[in-house]
């Protein structure tokens, strides 16, 4: 045999043009034993390996080809080989190497990459089905906050008509008090709805719209400054915080006295937490006053426990209402 | 909606131009030039016995002449625009040249596909005339402007990368 042959790791079994084995390296040795002369000891397919040394006889080179090995199992591969014709003195033998027959040098590497790539696949498939999952709910998300607003418009234009028809001064009380709340939710879900705002909403374009509202609602020409900082804030924030401005402009309204009757919103951000000021210049506040219009007092302090707020109230040139409460990890001022 | 006038370069042999340049190209990524180009060298064999047969059947001959070959290996490349001519015939080889492959401008950077020509060109030789070494000289997928390619007809030694091909045999292993 070739000493190059003795070399290579990959078993090389060299034929005779009659099919008889002439020679075998040690790892074809190994690999087929050395009993045998024939090519039947090594391959099952006489066909395929003729048609291999037949394609071989017409080149210098080796030509690759696969070829069934003797005593292979029906569903395993074909072994791949290369086959080369050797010209001697007018005869050719042909060389067959079996390719990558030591097997997978690498079967743990391989295993566990396999084994990655699976793992890989899995969870592509599963981030695909959640994206697919995430933007159906966003549609749901979407239709609900729209059918949510649709129906506060029409509660509240049941109640506005309610009013309309009574004549009784205490029930068109309630009505317009029923009103303002309402308006106040519609008004933060309009908003939530027009942003798209799935996570939270612009409390400076509330708070204005609020002041809209309760102005519009007042029926009286009283001029309402809105200064608010452009904070959005998480829904379930943002949604008390509208009820509770509503209240405190509503009463300051409410309050605000004579021809240059004035109220001011201000909403700032102080470190981690919010404080909204409701000011009017009536004639001030007195905590224990009770009747009608403590009971909005009331809502405003539990809007406050929900949101973990404090509300203080004091009388400075007219009513002063402060509202401070800790800003959540979800809202932020906008850059 | 009717796509039609969208001016698109493509149709059958575009694409099948595209494919064949993708293939080639994932064969030279994933084992390398060499072991491409064994590959390519197995289907350029089948395509070359393939032609072989049906020019020898066309022109009713058992065998091709020099001169036939010559012709042969100019006709072929011409009926698939591979606008291949005749440098130089002599009794120990014919040497082609080209200015455009085949494939276009879709074999730059796949040298591999070279051996479909070596392979056609070396098996329609060897089978006829009893031995050829193809020896690409130039090749547009290499980067030259054109493609040179000498075929030997007779055994040299050692004289720069060619590859040879011979007349096919078929071994009788039945009795063995």
């Amino acid at each position: 045999m070739d000493p190059i042959a003795k070399f290579i790791r990959d078993p090389v079994v060299i034929f005779a043009g009659d099919g008889r084995i002439i020679e075998m390296n040690r790892a074809a040795r190994a690999r087929f034993g050395d009993s045998g002369d024939s090519w039947r000891q090594l391959f099952a397919d006489l066909d395929g390996l003729q048609n291999l040394l037949e394609r071989a006889s017409g080149s210098a080179d080796p030509v690759l080809g696969a070829l069934r090995l003797a005593g292979a199992p029906a569903a395993e591969a074909e072994a791949k080989v290369e086959a080369l014709a050797l010209r001697r003195e007018g005869a050719i033998d042909y060389a067959i190497k079996l390719r990558d027959a030591a097997g997978d040098q690498f079967a743990a590497l391989t295993a566990q990459v396999r084994e990655l790539n699976g793992e890989i696949s899995v969870r592509r498939r599963v981030q695909a089905e959640l994206e697919e999952s995430l933007a159906h709910n966003k549609v749901l998300y979407r239709e609900l906050q729209h059918r949510t607003k649709n129906h506060l418009q029409m509660i509240l234009a049941l109640v506005s008509s309610a009013g309309r028809e009574s004549d009784d001064p205490g029930r068109k009380q309630f009505v317009k008090m029923l009103q303002s709340k309402l308006a106040a939710l519609f008004d933060a879900q309009r908003l939530m709805y027009a942003e798209d705002a799935g996570n939270g909403l612009r409390v400076d374009q509330m708070l204005s719209a609020l002041a809209e509202t309760v102005q519009t609602l007042a029926g009286v020409r009283i001029a309402i400054e809105v200064r608010a900082e452009p904070i959005v804030a998480p829904n379930d924030l943002a949604f008390p915080l509208a009820l509770i401005a509503n209240e405190l402009l509503t009463n300051a309204v409410k309050y605000a006295d004579g021809p240059a009757a004035a109220v001011s919103l201000s909403f700032v951000r102080l470190g981690d937490e919010a404080v909204l000021t409701v000011r009017d210049n009536g004639p001030g506040f007195t905590p224990s006053a009770s009747g009608p219009s403590s009971s909005g007092l009331g809502l405003v302090r539990g809007l406050c426990r929900q949101i973990g707020g404090q509300f203080t109230v004091q009388s400075d040139d007219g009513a002063v209402a402060v509202v401070s409460f800790p800003l959540a990890e979800a809202t932020h001022a906008l850059s | 909606m009717s796509l039609d006038h969208l001016e698109i370069d493509l149709e059958r042999d575009m694409f099948l131009r595209t494919l064949l340049r993708e293939l080639s190209g994932a064969l030279q990524d994933v084992v390398g030039l060499e072991e491409a180009s064994g590959y390519i060298s197995v289907v350029g064999a089948a395509v070359g016995k393939a032609l072989d047969e049906k020019y020898r059947a066309a022109l009713a001959v058992d065998r091709l002449s020099a001169d036939q070959v010559a012709q042969v290996l100019v006709d072929l490349k011409q009926r698939i625009k591979g606008d291949f001519y005749i440098v130089e015939q002599r009794e120990d080889r014919i040497v082609f040249a080209s200015n455009s492959c085949p494939f276009g401008t879709f074999v730059a950077g796949r040298p591999a596909l070279c051996m479909m020509t070596s392979n056609v060109f070396g098996h329609v030789a060897g089978e006829n005339l009893g031995y050829a070494r193809v020896q690409i000289d130039k090749a547009i997928a290499r980067g030259d402007p054109g493609c040179h390619v000498t075929v030997y007809l007779t055994p040299r030694e050692g004289e720069g990368e060619a590859r040879e091909y011979f007349r096919r045999v078929r071994p009788d292993l039945a009795d063995c």
